[in-house]
């Protein structure tokens, strides 16, 4: 198998999965050279892979029976332009995380990564499952390693959740193989209870309301280099997965409108930056799923293009946060504010990371979101693309303006903490340069998409109603916050559907410990205490009950006399001291044979 | 090639752009917006170029396929009122879902 593996180039996902296991062996630079040579050597690897030319790193998997094959590197356009993006923000991840230190974040990264690919190229269900709980378990040591009570609560959490969507996945999986006698990793659409277990495991992961509420739970509890991780890969490769076996499923189209509007409101309220950002990118990807239930190649083009440029300016957003909270130790809007006077460069990279999520032209969000708007205004969706609209004027007044607002201007908190170290700036850099090329040059990234495109973003009619949708809302913003109408940012916590298992299992397990209790006593007396006595004392007791049944016929003919035992008694004790009379055996023997002559 | 070439010259450039704006920030530090002057000129530029919006929208060509959009000023007053609106929800709903910090777990 290794030979082959040399021959044929490795699996992007391999490379990172035990390229992660040397991390810990390495030392100082030739550590920090080792780990950013896995995504750049992975990359050429991908980049070299003729798309039309099938599937590679095929593995036979069973010798008898029908033919399953593991399919590591099922690579065409709509993977290819995932896998880019997701070997792209390693990069950058790596690098803003370079003087971390911490080899447990390293590893857990570079795992989780590995997974994210492995479900990209993955071509066939059981290759997409293993990856799939590889990225679930790996993500989790990435909040576990803030070393907090808290973390640590939320790791739990988030690992629980995401085992029932890994088990409905795996139930999906058996019975999708059961019914089709095929593990191909392809179209399924939304029929027969299969379907519904696979896309119910593969919602938890993209976040789709109400099954969100981990998202929030656990994101904000994150390090700071592990956040950048998380907001690139657990939804996104969701949102391929969708993108691949549901594609036109119209609940998509609702569930995603829902997913675009509803987390605004609650943005809006929060106090945590980095909440705030979780709950954007919940918004976020409510505009891929919507475009993948839309289903047209438009709507799929701008899914996947969206995908592409929301991984990097949200990871550009969260690294922005995760450098305030570096420096600052705080990440509350309530304790930031006014850090643009000794943070400029991070300033701006936050502000290019919200120009970019908000659509500005220019700014990335801009090429891929109009594509999924566009799309729905073509398909004559009329409600969903007002509640699109909504949801982009939304997206910039909590995302656009408030973030970069409270954190870096607002009022002044007194803080002057250092600019962020320059590993981080150079990772924002990046991550925000690419933000404003992918605007300018698009077609590039046109070029990556799945579909051919014949799509134009900047016509003065789109660019002009744009900017006035983006500005108005700003100039509502500006209204409320002098006006003093604005809600105040206050330290409270906002109730969210993960009350339902954070409270719900307090009432979980008192209902599950006076059901189970009492089912266990029940059994206890019934089975342990008189059931198995009755038992006992039958088996003891046997032979005389049947010799007494088959001799009642003849009970007239052993009367006994008066003063002498009755006939039972007499049995009964013959049977306890082991003295039957010859004539009784006898008689029960040649009754028992005669009986069976007679049965036969 | 031709991409890679085109990233490099671009990416250095705006390397370039930020370096300079930390080395004239004075003493590492901004002020910009301290002095109210700027306040207000920074909301003064922000508000003309909303007119200067306003009064473009009628000399474009729309084409729209959902017909609302191709309304004068549709945007604008849609963007307006739907962050107006946000906000006065997201008041309302404060009301119901607002609980303590240590809701969860009591410190």
């Amino acid at each position: 198998m290794i030979h082959t593996l040399i021959e044929t180039g490795c699996p992007p996902s391999l490379i990172y999965i035990f390229g992660a296991l040397l991390v810990p062996f390495l030392k100082g630079k030739v550590k920090a050279a080792y780990m950013l040579l896995i995504p750049i050597v992975s990359f050429a690897i991908v980049a070299g892979v003729d798309i039309h030319g099938g599937s590679r790193w095929v593995y036979s998997l069973l010798t008898f029976g029908p033919e399953y094959n593991l399919i590591l590197g099922r690579i065409d356009s709509l993977s290819r332009i995932f896998g880019f993006i997701f070997m792209i923000i390693t990069f950058i991840s790596l690098i803003y995380a370079i003087k971390v230190n911490d080899d447990l974040q390293y590893m857990a990264g570079l795992f989780y990564a590995g997974g994210a690919l492995g479900v990209t190229f993955a071509g066939d269900l059981f290759s997409l499952y293993i990856f799939w709980e590889i990225m679930a378990i790996a993500s989790t040591f990435l909040i576990l390693a803030r070393r907090t009570k808290a973390s640590q609560a939320a790791a739990f959490r988030y690992v629980m959740v995401h085992i029932v969507g890994g088990l409905s996945l795996l139930a999906g999986i058996v019975l999708y193989i059961q019914t089709y006698h095929t593990t191909q990793f392809s179209y399924i659409g939304l029929t027969g209870p299969a379907s519904w277990f696979i896309f119910f495991g593969v919602a938890v992961n993209a976040a789709v309301i109400p099954l969100h509420g981990w998202l929030k739970d656990a994101y904000p509890e994150a390090t700071a280099a592990g956040a950048v991780f998380l907001s690139a890969f657990t939804t996104k490769s969701a949102v391929y997965v969708m993108a691949r076996m549901f594609p036109g499923a119209d609940l998509l189209i609702w569930l995603g409108a829902a997913m675009t509007a509803l987390p605004i409101f609650y943005a809006v309220l929060e106090n945590d930056i980095r909440r705030v950002l979780a709950y954007s990118l919940i918004n976020q990807v409510g505009f891929m799923l919507c475009g993948i239930g839309i289903g047209t190649q438009l709507a799929l083009n701008g899914a996947a293009a969206h995908a592409f440029c929301h991984i990097l300016y949200k990871a550009l957003l969260f690294m922005s946060a995760g450098a305030v909270m570096e420096m600052t130790g705080k990440t509350r809007c309530t304790d930031l504010g006014g850090l643009y006077r000794t943070m400029p460069l991070t300033c701006i990279f936050c502000i290019i990371g919200a120009a970019s999520i908000s659509a500005f032209p220019l700014f990335s969000g801009f090429v891929s979101k109009s594509m999924i708007i566009s799309a729905a205004g073509y398909e004559h969706l009329v409600l969903v693309w007002f509640i699109f609209q909504f949801a982009s004027a939304g997206v910039f007044h909590h995302a656009g303006i408030k973030v970069p607002f409270f954190m870096f201007f607002g009022h002044d908190s007194g803080l002057r903490p250092k600019e962020a170290p320059t590993n981080m700036l150079i990772a924002m850099g990046m991550a925000a340069f690419l933000c404003i090329y992918l605007a300018v040059d698009f077609k590039t990234l046109y070029n990556l998409l799945p579909f051919p495109v014949d799509y134009v973003p900047y016509t003065s009619a789109h660019v002009v109603g744009q900017l006035q949708l983006l500005m108005f809302g700003a100039l509502a913003f500006c209204l409320l916050i002098l006006s003093g109408i604005y809600p105040s940012e206050i330290r409270a916590e906002h109730l969210d559907t993960d009350w339902f298992y954070r409270k719900g299992a307090v009432l979980f397990y008192a209902l599950a410990d006076v059901c189970m209790n009492t089912i266990n006593k029940v059994c206890d007396f019934l089975f342990a205490n008189k059931l198995t006595s009755m038992i006992n004392t039958f088996a003891k007791n046997a032979p005389a009950t049947l010799a007494l049944l088959v001799l009642l016929p003849f009970k007239g003919m052993m009367s006994s006399k008066e003063g002498e035992p009755s006939f039972k008694d007499r049995v009964n004790q013959a049977f306890a001291t082991g003295s039957l009379p010859v004539g009784i055996t006898a008689a029960v023997t040649t009754l028992f044979i005669v009986a069976l002559f007679i049965l036969k | 090639m031709k991409l890679i070439y085109t990233l490099l010259a671009s990416g250095t450039v705006f390397f370039i752009l930020c370096w300079l704006l930390v080395r004239y920030s004075r003493e590492n530090t901004l002020t910009f917006f301290d002095r109210p002057k700027n306040v207000k000129g920074f909301l003064l530029v922000f508000y003309l170029s909303l007119v200067a919006l306003l009064i473009y929208d009628f000399f474009v060509h729309k084409h729209d396929h959902i017909h609302m959009g191709n309304a004068p000023e549709f945007y604008a007053v849609y963007g307006f009122v739907s962050c107006v609106a946000l906000i006065f929800i997201a008041k309302v709903l404060r009301l119901a879902i607002k609980r303590n910090e240590d809701y969860y777990e009591k410190k």
